[in-house]
């Protein structure tokens, strides 16, 4: 099958958009005067920029390659299932407000968990997001190269490696205020980009024929009783919520909105982002009806689309593909990049370090989180959503901690280390005797249970009233 | 003249309904290939598709049975058959971990309503 797209026009696109990315990262990164500025964009972003970081952030090339990679393993239940993942986005509307209020010169995630748990739950807490922020670097850095691969030709590598670059120079020059900027523009790109792609593949096949071809070659994608996409419904839900409660590129933006901005930020973002994977995953359904060879699920996306719409089609998908794992991949370096300084250098190495000497090994950590993801990028190593999936026996184990941790007193250290060790273990066992469609529902039951058997135990008397100070002197 | 031809699948037994076909001519000089897939080991009933010499291909929302496939043409010869069965998870294990999904979201809502209206009730 041809190419939609030439390497030479594909790598025009992908320099032209990066060098307008690292361009923006250039202008505001020099407006950042100290490590707030750099880390947390000055504590000050109001409600437009919040909303729309929020959801470009949410929008990863997951949203626009692994839902139709789930639409056509899973059917229906793949497309609707993985829209619930907006269901993080809404419920972390109020957690946000609550972190905002309790915490008002937080850094990261790990510092809710170190100062409410202790040392030992925030060392396994920050193995958990390391592992799961490692896993979505990869994730990310694979989808830019099947990206390009699937429509271009242009070798997995290169494409992988470009991306990369980009968005590592962006975020390097500008840190957190460059990535909100670009979201912005990026949550723009996606929204039109995809919906116009959705419209064109109606228009261009029929929704009759796409259901008369899957009805006789794929008949279980119909099925509303599929047992597997029934298994996987909650599962993506509770997925999705582990990886916006625990990871520290959604505590650093409730850190970074203005005060009263969290909970409508996430809470708008969670709507608007709510019809974005079924709009995207829709596509996937169209394989049959165009006689497609899908070498790799997670390829189909791009295949449909560059397939029907040619040329012109093929250039409005990898703009909008491109846009979307910009969007993550930047915010995802830079708030790996803050728990790697705030919670290892500082917190582990060197506690008496100047906010200026965290700022300069921010930026270090940026650059060997870049080449440590496009090192474990070369070997192709799983399809895009069993890699994920993976990730999320060890997030949905923090579900239960962060939230009985943030509202409530009597949870103990002790208990949330032991909730997300049964969680992780567990879901990983799940992930590999039954499929990667329950590791994170078994793995935040695991948690649950732990985090019960402490509260019939005993009750902690903890003071949120301790999580208020800042730490750190400048 | 006759191609060597070797066909894979990732499974033996799907459970989710969907699998990888992977292929490999020997003689890449030839033409296009056929991949056929049936639900009889004589392939006496099948549909078919065309296929580059060399590929892959992933079948998806297969219902229950056993599935044979070949790869090659008629002049070129076929390659061996793979055979893959597909028995999908039951459904009391499918509603056990929609219920249980279904429970924790419930009580995870409960449990987010519940310390927000006692922190907003606090900071009053």
């Amino acid at each position: 099958m041809t190419p939609a797209l030439t390497p030479s026009t594909a790598l025009f696109i992908l320099l032209a958009f990066g060098l307008a990315w690292i361009g923006i990262g250039y202008l505001l990164g020099r407006r950042n005067r100290n490590l707030d500025d750099y880390m947390l964009a000055g504590r000050n972003v109001g409600l437009a920029l919040a909303t729309a970081t929020a959801m470009a952030t949410w929008v990863t090339s997951n949203t626009t390659m692994t839902a139709p990679q789930l639409t056509y393993q899973l059917g229906v239940w793949g497309m609707i299932g993985y829209s619930l993942g907006a269901v993080g986005l809404l419920l972390f509307a109020p957690l946000a407000q609550r972190i905002k209020a309790i915490m008002p010169h937080g850094f990261t995630s790990g510092d809710f968990i170190r100062r409410r748990y202790g040392t030992l739950s925030w060392r396994i807490f920050l193995g958990v997001s390391l592992c799961y922020a490692i896993g979505w670097l990869i994730s990310l850095g694979m989808a830019g190269g099947i990206l390009v691969n699937a429509l271009s030709g242009l070798d997995y590598h290169i494409g992988m490696s470009v991306i990369l670059l980009v968005c590592v120079s962006y975020t390097l020059l500008g840190g957190l205020r460059a990535v909100i900027a670009t979201d912005f523009v990026q949550t723009i790109i996606i929204l039109a980009g995809v919906s116009g792609i959705a419209v064109l593949v109606i228009n261009e096949l029929g929704l009759e024929q796409i259901h008369a071809n899957l009805e006789r070659d794929h008949p279980q994608l119909l099925n509303l009783l599929f047992p597997a996409a029934l298994m996987f419904l909650f599962n993506n839900l509770l997925f999705g919520v582990g990886e916006i409660f625990h990871s520290n590129v959604w505590w650093s933006r409730a850190f970074a909105f203005r005060e009263s901005v969290g909970f409508r930020a996430y809470l708008l973002a969670g709507l608007c982002w709510l019809p974005v994977p079924i709009v995207a995953g829709f596509i996937a359904l169209a394989a049959p009806s165009l006689g497609l060879l899908v070498p790799s699920a997670d390829m189909v996306g791009p295949l449909v689309a560059g397939s029907i719409l040619g040329g012109t089609g093929a250039i409005i998908v990898f703009i909008v593909v491109f846009s979307a794992l910009a969007s993550s991949l930047d915010s995802l370096l830079a708030a790996t990049a803050d728990l790697v300084t705030q919670d290892i250098y500082r917190g582990h190495l060197r506690p008496q370090a100047s906010d200026a000497d965290c700022l300069r090994v921010s930026r270090h950590v940026i650059i060997g989180l870049g080449i440590a993801a496009w090192l474990l990028c070369l070997p192709r190593i799983a399809t895009l959503a069993s890699l994920l999936y993976f990730t999320g026996a060890f997030v949905a184990s923090t579900i239960w901690p962060i939230v009985f941790g943030l509202y409530y007193q009597w949870p103990r250290g002790n208990a949330a280390a032991l909730a997300m060790t049964a969680g992780t273990v567990l879901g990983l066992l799940a992930y590999f005797l039954i499929g990667f469609y329950v590791a994170a529902l078994v793995s935040c039951a695991a948690s649950l249970l732990v985090m019960l058997t402490d509260r019939w135990l005993g009750t902690g008397t903890f003071n949120f009233a301790a999580l208020a100070s800042r730490e750190y002197s400048r | 003249m006759t191609t060597e031809i070797s066909l894979n699948s990732d499974t033996e037994l799907a459970r989710e309904g969907y699998l990888v076909l992977t292929w490999q001519a020997a003689d890449t000089a030839s033409d296009d290939l056929l991949l056929q897939q049936s639900l009889t080991a004589d392939f006496a009933s099948h549909t078919e598709r065309a296929i580059p010499v060399a590929g892959a291909h992933t079948l998806t929302g297969l219902d229950d049975g056993v599935y044979y496939f070949r790869a090659g043409t008629a002049d070129a010869g076929w390659s061996n058959t793979v055979s893959v069965g597909v028995q999908h998870h039951s459904l009391t294990e499918a509603w056990g971990f929609f219920t249980l999904g279904l429970l924790m979201f419930a009580v995870l809502c409960g449990v987010i309503v519940r310390g927000a209206g006692k922190a907003a009730g606090a900071q009053q």
